[in-house]
């Protein structure tokens, strides 16, 4: 049996990953105190290095591993850093929250490295490994909190759940082999174009699988039922973490499926999945109208935040996947800076997670609720902050590619979101008559993870430039295959 | 220069975030003027050969996107950014707030509000014109009345849902540059270029017109400002009232005009029956009004409906008329709201019946608010008046019916602020609870403040040519870009037989 050249340097940021989570459980067994905060700052500091070899690889060649099965291109490198970012905010967030320990960190770890898998994976089994690898720890992780109702039944919602969207998914990969007996992208992408024994019924039915298992990932409408009980359920720290990372993951897969493997069939998939973008959009920003607990209310925030980036990907350009990129990283910003808020507003019981938590916070925090302001703003797309060129890059792209109404379904979509983005920010601004309970004082790492975050949505969002062309450059490699 | 202009005030409030809150009102004071002498340094360079900007700056921003950090300085902006400067320096030093973040959004709101006049870009025209709303926002919803939640939120969403429909058409318009000319682009001249068909112009122009009309506000999109207008700090609504709705109408002719001036002409009826709604609501409302800001609000959404008339009109007596008046309604309405501001702040109360007998106790308050009433309701000398027989005149050019009409609001307006001023000075003096103290009369330092207001409106009221003569290049190049297209084809072929 010939084994293929595993190529190391290919996945090196993934082996760092490795290394340290060993490591990690390794020092665990000769420490006095199991529950130490030093296993979370190791693990962070794994993520840094694991983020300092995506310059070396990003000027590299493209290098190939396991035999041409996990690819290290620009696409791939340019989605790890969201997921590394989102993997460090989880580290660091975790600390106080979660009993701080080497269970938790490294199975942080394992799940950034399924999603880097998933995102580097040109080849239908790897994606599948990936995604098992990305939603085993994560199953773990929101159970994480015992002791909480809450906490197990988002456990069991998501397993349930991530158990069916697995096989699902499974399914529609045996499909795609069937129609074109090819398990790589670009073998696929071959045999449609020459339309050599191609089975029509096959392509569809596979195509329609694969989508609606990534849906559930990414949270698409139908299959976002499991996403508000399961962010509330969660432990902060890990909502932040897979809201951000699940998505960076599956966007990625999603991208480089349509765009390499199934460009010919996108007269199924195109339309189909605009009808779901529109849908998914307007749901999530309808549903978050009722919400009063913060953790919910992003969740479905999360949800209509998907339909964007469906939208990118519905554009079917290298503007549009740029422009999701783009997005990704954004939201990346956004998104765990107002998880880093609830974070640091919560003690055991989450109750930084509640809406009357926030009343008059400005008085007794100003810098946190300064930080939060600015988050939900950016959420709310409004200028200077990095939710605003990433809409605008997003609609750009849509009107672009001729979709119109797609930009004018964003733009409703954004309209209602105002009223719960920034309703949180009027709370902040009353003058509370009694003090709200809130937790006594962040910890500097949940602070620190806070301010990064908020240099992220302030500089991106003045400068986005800064990465734009980076990203430019990485939506091309799907392009130039 | 120019980016000092705007990068002056965010400076300042970042080195306010350093200083004792003790100094902050004062540091803030000096930025503000400090802000108030670079716009007139610039004063030359708003001259440039013929028409067009002046000083053009414009550096890449988002290369890949087309958008070029591009500001520029023309006459029409130069008017408005030394009633921006002036207006703040005088309201942010106005009154006393023992907190430092007051004053740091009040300069962010002042270089947002410059960043609007100078932006030569659509771009940074809708970054700067949403920013804007945030300092705004928050200055209304933590230092205003007993009800200034809801007013703040009502402000809020009134300014950003038309904006997100703006949005919309900044990036068809980018979008058709792309078309036209073979790369994305936002720089206003470049857009005003494009030809563009007349079913796309008008649904653009709706949007635009859409969102400054809420900003003005004209009826009917003016529900937000009684409650913002009443709830803010006195300096605020000065804010809102004397610059940000500049910002507004300033759009109509540097942006919506002649970017679509086909639209612009077929909406022109449209407009004008808004504005003359706004104009005679306005005017009976504030007769009616117990409030007195509330006089002075609602006496804003008529005269400003008298502005976008002159605009509406089309002709460029009209549009001289709109800009003099923009400047001049800048000035007399910062001096009655702020006047008028401390009349509450002293004697406790906005309510007309509960006011009275000002000028025995206060005579320098009530000469000082006296002037400001009667600049307001367009005496002649005063400043008010050039601006409204301008606009008169303009308006009865194109449309002397409408002119007839706006005449009544102009009587009206008298009858108003003549009330205005009798419920606040005349009568026996009233101490009503809450009062500070006996003495209601103004102090030096306010004085001092205000006096640069006052000389405005005596100035600019015998000397009016100063402003016409200033925005005379930059209006005519407006003017033209509407007139070309109103007479359309037939220009077009006339000029073409006789080559």
């Amino acid at each position: 049996m010939n084994f293929p050249v595993i190529n190391p340097l290919g996945i090196l940021p993934e082996i760092v990953l490795l290394v340290t989570s060993v490591l990690v459980l390794l020092i665990a067994l000769f420490m006095r105190e199991r529950h130490s905060p030093a296993l979370n700052y190791l693990g962070a500091i794994g993520v840094l290095l694991a983020l300092g070899t995506l310059p070396i690889l990003w000027q590299g060649p493209v290098q190939a591993s396991f035999g041409g099965a996990i690819v290290a291109d620009h696409f791939s490198i340019a989605m790890d850093a969201a997921i590394l970012i989102s993997a460090f905010a989880g580290l660091l967030l975790g600390l106080r929250e979660v009993e701080p320990g080497s269970d938790y960190v490294a199975l942080v770890l394992w799940a950034a490295i399924g999603m880097m898998v998933m995102t580097s994976a040109v080849e239908l089994l790897s994606i599948f490994l990936g995604l098992e690898v990305l939603s085993l720890p994560l199953y773990i992780l929101s159970g994480f909190r015992r002791h909480r109702e809450k906490s197990g039944e988002a456990a069991m919602k998501y397993l349930l759940i991530g158990a069916f969207s697995s096989g699902i998914f499974l399914y529609g990969l045996a499909f795609l082999y069937g129609a074109t007996g090819s398990v790589t992208l670009q073998g696929i992408q071959t045999a449609l174009l020459q339309n050599v024994g191609t089975q029509p019924l096959y392509l569809e039915l596979g195509t329609g699988l694969v989508m609606a298992g990534l849906a559930f990932k990414l949270a698409l409408v139908p299959f976002q039922n499991w996403v508000p009980d399961v962010y509330e359920g969660a432990p902060t720290p890990v909502t932040a973490f897979m809201s951000v990372g699940t998505k960076a993951a599956a966007f990625g897969v999603l991208a480089r499926l349509l765009t390499v493997a199934l460009p010919a069939a996108l007269v199924h998939w195109q339309p189909v999945l605009s009808f779901i973008a529109v849908l998914t959009l307007l749901y999530g920003n309808l549903a978050a109208l009722r919400q009063t607990n913060m953790k919910r209310m992003l969740a479905y925030s999360g949800i209509a935040q998907a339909g964007y980036l469906v939208v990118a990907i519905v554009a079917n350009s290298q503007t549009g996947i740029g422009s999701g990129m783009f997005y990704i990283v954004a939201y990346a910003f956004m998104n765990l800076g107002a998880f880093a808020v609830v974070a640091a507003l919560s003690g055991e019981n989450e109750e930084g997670a509640e809406l009357p938590a926030y009343r008059g916070l400005f008085y007794r925090r100003p810098w946190l609720a300064s930080a939060m302001t600015f988050f939900l703003l950016s959420l709310a797309s409004i200028p200077p902050l990095v939710g605003f060129p990433g809409k605008f890059y997003i609609l750009r792209a849509a009107v672009a590619s001729g979709g119109l109404l797609l930009a004018i379904a964003i733009l409703v979509g954004t309209m209602i979101s105002l009223y719960y983005y920034l309703r949180p920010i009027a709370y902040m601004f009353q003058r509370a008559e009694a003090e709200a309970p809130v937790a006594e004082k962040a910890h500097w790492a949940q602070q620190f993870a806070v301010g990064a975050m908020l240099v992220g949505t302030l500089v991106l969002g003045l400068l986005p430039s800064l990465v734009t062309t980076v990203l430019q450059h990485a939506a091309h490699a799907l392009y130039g295959l | 220069m120019l980016e000092v202009l705007f990068f002056l005030p965010v400076l300042g409030a970042l080195l306010l975030l350093l200083m004792p809150a003790k100094a902050a009102r004062w540091t803030a004071f000096g930025v503000a003027v400090l802000t108030f002498l670079v716009t007139l340094y610039v004063i030359p360079a708003a001259y440039g050969h013929g028409s067009g900007y002046g000083t053009l700056i414009s550096v890449p921003w988002i290369g890949a996107w087309g958008v070029n950090w591009s500001l520029g300085l023309d006459g029409l902006s130069l008017v408005l950014l030394i009633l921006t400067t002036v207006v703040s320096a005088v309201a942010i030093a106005w009154t006393p707030v023992r907190d430092r973040t007051y004053y740091v959004l009040f300069l962010l709101l002042e270089a947002t509000a410059i960043g609007v006049f100078l932006a030569a870009d659509l771009f940074v025209f809708y970054v700067f014109w949403e920013a804007m709303i945030i300092p705004a926002y928050i200055l209304i919803a933590s230092y205003g009345g007993p009800r200034r939640q809801r007013a703040a939120i009502k402000f809020l969403i009134y300014s950003l849902v038309p904006s997100l429909l703006m949005l919309a058409a900044v990036v068809v318009l980018g979008y058709e540059a792309f078309l036209q000319l073979g790369h994305w682009s936002f720089s206003i001249t470049a857009l005003s270029h494009l030809s563009l068909p007349v079913s796309t112009q008008m649904w653009l122009f709706a949007a635009f017109a859409f969102a400054f009309m809420v900003k003005i506000p004209a009826f009917p999109f003016h529900s937000w400002m009684p409650e913002a207008y009443a709830e803010a700090p006195a300096p605020v609504t000065t804010m809102l009232s004397s610059v940000l709705s500049k910002t507004a109408l300033y759009a109509f002719l540097r942006i919506a005009m002649p970017i679509l001036p086909t639209a612009a002409q077929r909406f022109a009826p449209v407009l004008g029956v808004f504005a003359l709604i706004s104009i005679l609501y306005g005017a009976f409302v504030a007769l009616a009004q117990r409030d007195g800001k509330l006089v002075i609000g609602y006496s804003s959404l008529s005269h400003l409906g008298l502005v976008l008339l002159g605009i509406a009109a089309l002709s460029y007596t009209g549009l001289q008329g709109a800009v003099l008046q923009m400047f001049n309604h800048g000035i007399y309405a910062a001096g009655l709201f702020l006047l008028f501001g401390l009349v509450e702040e002293r004697l406790g109360t906005r309510d007309l019946e509960a006011l009275g007998g000002l000028e025995a106790r206060g005579p320098i308050l009530a000469g000082l608010f006296l002037i400001a009433v009667l600049t307001g309701l367009g005496l002649p000398g005063l400043q008010g008046f050039a601006g409204e027989l301008t606009l008169l005149t303009g308006i009865y050019m194109t449309h002397a019916v409408w002119a007839w009409i706006a005449v009544i609001a102009v009587i009206l307006s008298a009858a108003y602020f003549i009330r205005l001023f009798q419920k606040v000075a005349h009568g026996t003096p009233r101490a009503p609870e809450g009062a500070t103290g006996d003495r209601p009369e103004i102090r030096g330092g306010q004085i001092a403040l205000i006096a640069p207001l006052i000389l405005a409106m005596v100035f600019f009221g015998l000397y009016p040519k100063a402003i016409t003569k200033t925005i005379g290049p930059a209006l005519t190049h407006v003017s033209q870009s509407v007139r070309a297209t109103a007479q359309g084809p037939s220009a077009v072929t006339s000029e073409v037989q006789v080559k």
